[in-house]
């Protein structure tokens, strides 16, 4: 700041010292608002306008850019009561001390339009409008509360939307009286209520159209504090669409009306069964995802059939093997050469046998001869003859007689004799 | 009323899934379900497993349906206590 030692130490320009003065001014009053009456007003060609506002001692000039004058939504005029906020700003041009207004409001609405400006610019200092604290409105509400009065069209026009889009979806209504005395307190208790009963996923809270005084209760501190604290989000849907009030900067989302709050805390009924149903169509194709799975399977199947092929072939070799190895062990060839082994053997036998045996064998056969010799069948066919007498053969004269009866045996026959000569 | 958050694999893995579905949200059902539908979609999950998954997934889709089923929209007054009492 400017103090009596360093202002002393320098010489200034004029422009310099103009130039610090500003400094200074805009450094102990950045903005101020203030009222009074309009006096003087000028437009010039470049479009600002110029104006004196004053009161019963004081007057100040004042200077309105031309861009921020075309926001002001009236004209004003010699007399009429205006609030307005601005900064100084020492002209150097001509060393005269102005207000440059950026806001002006017509001053019948003044003290109230002050109070917001007051209340808005301390609770948004608090971080109460922070947008990081707003949180996102829950996808499908179990249930909605509705804060507004009974017999308003709020509640009708967010039933309306509600019926169209969630027919089945809960909606409890706190009734309040949305202007007058006690407005703001019934309002501030049926937030506090909602958030108690846990009840409710998403609030609206809201009226319809009116002027700055009607929709007042809206922008009390105490409502603005109680949707702050409010757990569950909150849609603020107070008066038309151009009206701001400070339930608009403090709720979760702001809603220009009842219709468009019932739309964004409600999701389409419709929308969400095609939703539902998209996921079952592609459930249900069950050929597309198991596709890639029955071609996993087939290609598994081929694989083991090319294994099996494979191991058969591998089985088959071994069992080749074996067979010839078993052909090799197979008794049946035992046989045969057993069979030889035993002809041999038995052959060899043979001829031992026989060898053996001839000898005794010529023996028999020379003993047999003899036998045959001795046979006395071969005796008669040498032609001799046996007498029979009595039963017995003859081999001398006795007991023979001349007349004896005897029985002649020859080889082949036999006759009957008589004895005729008998010589001993 | 926070939503419970179900992953899923924990609904994949549950031995009785009905029981998960109880104070299941909408919009986590159908994060769930996404979830499901991709998954088996991608055809990473053995046969068994994805029979399972399917026979979840149409579980889900009958709790989601059931979620947004009804005819009409219920308003009730509540009565508010505390502003009487101010």
């Amino acid at each position: 700041m400017l103090n009596t030692q360093s202002a002393e130490a320098r010489i200034f320009s004029v422009s310099e010292l103009a130039q610090v003065l500003n400094l200074a001014l805009e450094a102990a009053v950045p903005s101020a608002a203030f009222k009074g009456e309009v006096s003087q007003v000028t437009r010039a060609s470049s479009g600002h306008l110029y104006f004196t506002v004053k009161d019963e001692r004081s007057q100040l000039a004042c200077v309105m850019w031309s861009s921020l004058t075309k926001s002001l939504g009236f004209v004003p005029t010699q007399g009429m009561d205006v609030v307005c906020f601005g900064k100084p700003n020492l002209y150097g041009g001509n060393g005269k001390l102005q207000i440059v207004v950026s806001k002006m409001l017509p001053g019948g609405l003044g003290a109230l339009q002050l109070k917001f400006q007051e209340l808005k610019r301390k609770l948004q200092a608090e971080g109460l409008f922070a947008p990081e604290r707003k949180r996102p409105l829950p996808f499908l509400p179990r249930a909605l509360g509705v804060i507004t009065s009974k017999s308003g069209a709020v509640i009708h026009d967010i039933m309306v939307r509600v019926r169209e889009r969630m027919p089945s979806l809960q909606v409890y209504l706190v009734d309040v009286r949305v202007q007058g005395q006690g407005a703001s307190e019934e309002i501030a208790a049926a937030l506090d209520f909602l958030d108690q009963q846990k009840l409710v996923d998403v609030i609206i809270v809201g009226r319809g159209g009116g002027s700055l005084e009607d929709l007042w209760a809206f922008n009390e501190e105490s409502v603005v504090r109680a949707i702050f604290r409010c757990s569950v989000p909150v849609i603020s849907a107070v008066g038309h669409e151009t009206d701001f009030s400070l339930s608009d900067y403090v709720a979760d989302c702001r809603a220009p009306t009842p219709t468009a709050a019932a739309e964004m805390a409600v999701p389409r009924r419709d929308e969400l069964i095609s939703r539902i149903s998209e996921l079952e169509r592609r459930l249900f194709d069950v050929e597309r995802w198991m596709g890639p799975c029955s071609q996993a399977v087939d290609e598994q199947e081929l694989r083991l059939q090319q294994q099996m092929k494979h191991l058969l072939q591998t089985m088959k070799l071994r069992i080749d093997v074996l067979e010839r190895g078993l052909r090799a062990a197979n008794p049946v060839v035992h046989l045969s050469s057993w069979k030889s082994r035993v002809d041999n053997l038995s052959a060899r036998l043979d001829y031992a046998m026989g060898t053996r045996f001839k000898a005794s064998i010529d023996r028999l056969t020379g003993a047999t001869g003899r036998l045959h010799a001795l046979n006395p069948g071969q005796v008669l066919e040498r032609g001799y003859a046996l007498v029979e007498l009595d039963g017995g053969y003859l081999r001398d004269t006795s007991g023979v007689a001349i007349g004896t009866q005897v029985s002649v045996r020859l080889a082949r026959g036999r006759f009957g004799a008589r004895v005729l000569e008998i010589d001993p | 009323m926070k939503e419970k958050d179900v992953t899923l694999e924990q609904f994949l893995e549950a031995k009785k899934a009905e029981d998960l579905l109880e104070g299941l949200g909408f919009e986590s059902g159908l994060k769930l379900l996404e979830g499901l539908v991709t998954k088996v979609e991608s055809g990473g999950l053995p046969l068994e497993r994805s029979m399972q998954a399917y026979e979840r997934g149409v579980l889900l889709t009958g709790h989601l349906r059931g979620l947004i089923s009804g005819a009409e929209a219920k308003l009730k007054l509540l009565q508010q206590k505390a502003a009487a009492e101010k």
